[in-house]
């Protein structure tokens, strides 16, 4: 699937700031001194984002509609962002496994199935990633003293 | 004065002092590479190793952490994408590029070179005019800090990449970001969506870690990692760094050094902020501006002078009037008081030897840290050769290890993880993750200084320009933002022409 990618974004941050602006009041409570108050600086990146935004989708439409270089057009390739979003999955999975079965399976097993999911062929990538987590949980542990789940 | 600096020397050479500091260097490199831990922690960690040393050796040695540290960040930005600290990440910007290439070992050398000589140069201004220089510190007030603040921002306008909007974007939504929280005068919860974990605000280290080294490993399922590790391991033994290219960056490592040393001496704005300004000028100044951010050479060697020039000027105010430039220095500033060394204008007549000892041991912190580097530069660009399919569990399993202890909080993982998600957007979308990061940096120095001129000056704004320091700011800024816009309009030009 081809998007035009600044049309796409523009749109996003321009509904991005909207909405925001629309939720600040019920987000921020409208305290303060001398003119500044907590919603000010928000304020000032909300309307500043918004004003951008709308500059930038307004070019990138008004933009020559027959220009298909690569800083307009983007493909998607499904499977491909798919599999960015099982990695990301997978990542989010080990995180919050942490506390749960402890630093050093949760990483045993993470390094290997990202491995296996990257498609790694070399063998000695496997023992060297479980090799590295013992090696981490080392320094972190007993050489520095620092405390992991 | 002359006697209490060969009485320093004299102290400074002995075996004792040469090898803890030393050994602060090589731990300082090594933690400085590792994503998350960061220079702060690494002094705070080991600075109980130092209760048993006496005060020359343990203080040298914690310098040798500080200094090597920060020019260890600069190692995974080249190497990984990922900086080890947040005053390497103007590093990545080319460096990475240059590792892309398969030319690792020339980024990581001119790194080497750019932070030694301007961790030297710094020191020497600290031996030379600390407490004349001390003196400009006392002029910085709130309005200064805000405008320096405001400056930092026009960097928007030079690492925003094809499109300027792009990057203003970027800068605003990282300047949102950095208002998630505990309002800085009011304490009033913003966009806190009555999260608690949210009151305390997006920390910096997991918002670095997420919008690079996560990034990356995200990235990392696009690439195709036996094109992408063959073609980086055939040019590995082919990168060098000629004398030509050296000589070329000399200039800009010496302006760089200079630039961090201002910004070092005024407390509070740190060697992020000195790295981003000395690439921004570098690329200013360049007749190749558009080489910058995409593997230039000397992009690495202004940043990197940029950001350790900062090392030796930090200590400037801390020595003369115990004001800690940062955290790592606040830390310092605790092992001074707790070696019966209080930091500030008596300590120069009173603890005169020790004081000049901690200076020249200042400078030879560098000197051993390129030799130290020169040795294990070979073994780092080793990484080269490894499958991104490799690198990628190799990226998480340290930075969560790295954000976990800087943080405690499995929370502040997952922020790093959700950060990441979102700078793989904005790559996508052609939007740089830089401006977004310069956002989060400079929102809380912009926003608590806004509102302490404010207060100072009864709300009175014309504070910022009757200040002299603030109005050159100001007009540093314009004539900044002035010179990108020209210069990108005769890019433009030129490429239509």
């Amino acid at each position: 699937m081809v998007i035009n990618k600044n049309i796409v974004s523009g749109v996003f941050f321009v509904m991005l700031s909207i909405g925001l602006l629309i939720l600040l009041p019920f987000q921020i409570e409208n305290k303060g001194t001398q003119g500044l108050s907590a919603r000010t600086l928000p304020s000032a990146a909300l309307g500043l984002m918004l004003v951008f935004s709308l500059l930038f989708l307004i070019k990138s439409i008004t933009k020559n509609k027959q220009d298909t270089s690569a800083d307009v057009e983007l493909t998607i390739y499904w499977r491909k962002e798919l599999k960015v979003l099982g990695l990301f999955a997978l990542i989010g999975l080990y995180i919050s496994s942490l506390p749960f079965i402890g630093y050093l399976p949760a990483s045993f097993l993470m390094s290997v199935i990202v491995l296996w999911y990257l498609k790694a062929k070399n063998k000695w990538y496997y023992a060297a990633a479980i090799a590295l987590v013992v090696v981490i949980y080392y320094v972190f542990t007993v050489l520095l003293n620092i405390q992991l789940p | 004065m002359i006697m209490e600096m060969t009485a320093g020397l004299q102290e400074l050479f002995t075996w004792n002092v040469l090898i803890f500091l030393n050994i602060g260097v090589f731990l300082g490199i090594i933690i400085g590479a590792i994503p998350g831990l960061g220079v702060m922690l690494a002094i705070a960690v080991l600075l109980p190793v130092t209760f048993n040393l006496d005060a020359v050796p343990g203080i040298v040695m914690l310098l040798g952490i500080y200094c090597a540290g920060t020019y260890g960040g600069s190692i995974s930005a080249i190497l990984l994408n990922a900086p080890g600290t947040p005053a390497a990440a103007a590093t990545l910007l080319d460096g990475y590029s240059l590792f892309q290439r398969g030319e690792a070992k020339k980024a990581l050398l001119m790194s080497l070179i750019a932070s030694v000589a301007a961790g030297v140069i710094s020191a020497m201004i600290l031996i030379g005019a600390a407490p004349q220089l001390a003196k400009v510190t006392m002029m910085f007030g709130a309005p200064e800090y805000f405008s320096l603040a405001v400056f930092g921002l026009s960097i928007i306008a030079s690492v925003a990449g094809k499109d300027i909007l792009k990057g203003l974007i970027g800068g605003c939504l990282g300047l949102l970001i950095s208002t998630i929280g505990l309002d800085p005068a009011t304490a009033v919860p913003r966009f806190t969506f009555d999260q608690t974990q949210l009151v305390g605000g997006i920390a910096l280290i997991p918002a670095l870690i997420g919008l690079f080294a996560f990034s990356e490993v995200l990235n990392k399922v696009n690439k195709s990692s036996f094109e992408t590790t063959n073609s980086r391991s055939s040019k590995l033994r082919e990168s060098k760094l000629s004398r030509r290219e050296l000589k070329k960056s000399s200039k800009t490592i010496v302006k760089s050094s200079l630039i961090g040393t201002i910004i070092g001496i005024i407390p509070g704005t740190g060697g992020t902020t000195g790295a981003f300004i000395s690439h921004n000028e570098a690329k200013r100044s360049s007749k190749n501006p558009e080489g910058y951010g995409q593997g230039e050479i000397d992009g690495v060697a202004a940043a990197e002078a940029g950001n350790n020039g900062v090392t030796g000027a930090t200590l400037i105010p801390l020595l003369t009037l115990g004001i800690p430039g940062d955290g790592a220095t606040a830390v310092l500033l605790g092992a001074f008081m707790m070696n019966g060394l209080t930091p500030g204008p008596a300590l120069f007549e009173e603890e005169g030897t020790i004081i000049y000892t901690v200076m020249f041991g200042l400078l030879l912190v560098n000197l051993f840290m390129f030799l130290q580097g020169r040795l294990l530069i070979t073994q780092f660009s080793r990484i080269s050769q490894l499958d991104d399919s490799f690198l990628a569990p190799l990226l998480v399993l340290t930075c969560t290890a790295g954000v976990f202890a800087e943080s405690n909080s499995i929370f502040h993982v997952n922020i790093a993880l959700a950060f990441g998600l979102l700078a793989y957007l904005l790559i996508k979308f052609g939007f740089s993750p830089i401006p977004v990061l310069l956002g989060l940096v400079l929102g809380p120095i912009l926003e608590s200084n806004l509102i302490r001129a404010m207060t100072i000056s009864e709300g009175d704004p014309t504070v910022f320009i009757t200040r002299p320091i603030s109005l050159f700011f100001l007009l540093f800024t314009v004539a900044a933002i002035v010179i990108v816009g020209l210069s990108n309009r005769e890019t433009k030009g030129s490429q239509k022409g």
